[in-house]
């Protein structure tokens, strides 16, 4: 196997392990936002001492999980990937020399 | 733009389009969750996805005088993402708050990989390294003669 054709299957490769990590969660039917939060929040904070300054009231900061893919998403997004590849494959397929000259 | 293109630039260039293609894809399937949680992202990640989308034909189509612009187009569309991603989770972006911090999101790392192995391939691509060994030689010896 060619040098070229190695390298266009690790692409081709990786670009599908991209997509199905991307398309993984809304195929499985994860939906929206499942719901797990971490809060860091302090609660009030209380300074007795003298002089002191102010103690701040924690507001929380919240790590929310977001899996945002609706499945009717899925189509178009899988669509669009196919429809942009295959076009520009198919164009340049077009317009490579056999040879390897330009 | 009817010229014709080595094995190492059509390689080059197919495997640019589909990582475009990809990151199109990844960020269509935001879109809905975006435009109701912050429309300005929601339309930014359509603004990117016709980009993409754009960006993929112009990397198709450019002739030799034309390649540098959409190399640089297709490095622009890898870079503005992930620096949109990284500094979202660095800094509350408006209406944002929630994902500051959020570096495991479902389709922020595929996005993230994507894009970064965009980016260097566009760098790789503008610095020349994927010429083919003969074109590079003789522009080397044509640098050497001027």
């Amino acid at each position: 196997m060619g040098m070229h054709r190695k390298l266009a299957v690790v692409g081709v490769v990786f670009v599908s392990v991209v997509l199905a990590l991307a398309l993984a969660p809304s195929a499985s039917g994860h939906e929206g936002s499942n719901g797990s939060s971490e809060r860091n929040g302090q609660g009030p904070a209380t300074n007795t001492g003298t002089g002191g300054r102010q103690g701040q009231s924690g507001d929380g900061h919240q790590h929310d999980s977001i899996s945002p893919t609706p499945e009717y998403m899925l189509l178009p997004a899988v669509g669009s990937a196919l429809v942009i590849t295959a076009g520009g494959a198919a164009v340049l397929w077009r317009r490579t020399t056999a040879d390897g000259r330009a | 733009m009817g010229d014709r293109l080595t094995p190492n630039q059509a390689l080059a260039r197919g495997l640019a389009v589909a990582l475009l293609g990809a990151i199109a894809a990844i960020h269509i399937m935001w879109i809905p969750h975006k435009l109701s949680e912050a429309p300005y992202m929601g339309v930014l990640f359509i603004a990117l996805a016709v980009a993409c989308a754009a960006g993929a034909a112009f990397l198709s189509l450019a002739g030799p005088r034309l390649t540098p612009a959409a190399w640089s187009l297709a490095a622009f569309l890898a870079a503005a993402p992930l620096a949109s991603y990284v500094s979202s989770r660095l800094v509350a972006w408006p209406q944002q708050r929630e994902v500051v911090g959020s570096w495991g999101s479902p389709l922020g790392t595929p996005s993230v990989l994507a894009e970064g192995a965009l980016l260097v391939l566009a760098v790789a691509a503008l610095s020349g390294a994927l010429r083919e060994p003969s074109v590079r030689q003789a522009s080397h010896s044509e640098r050497r003669a001027a």
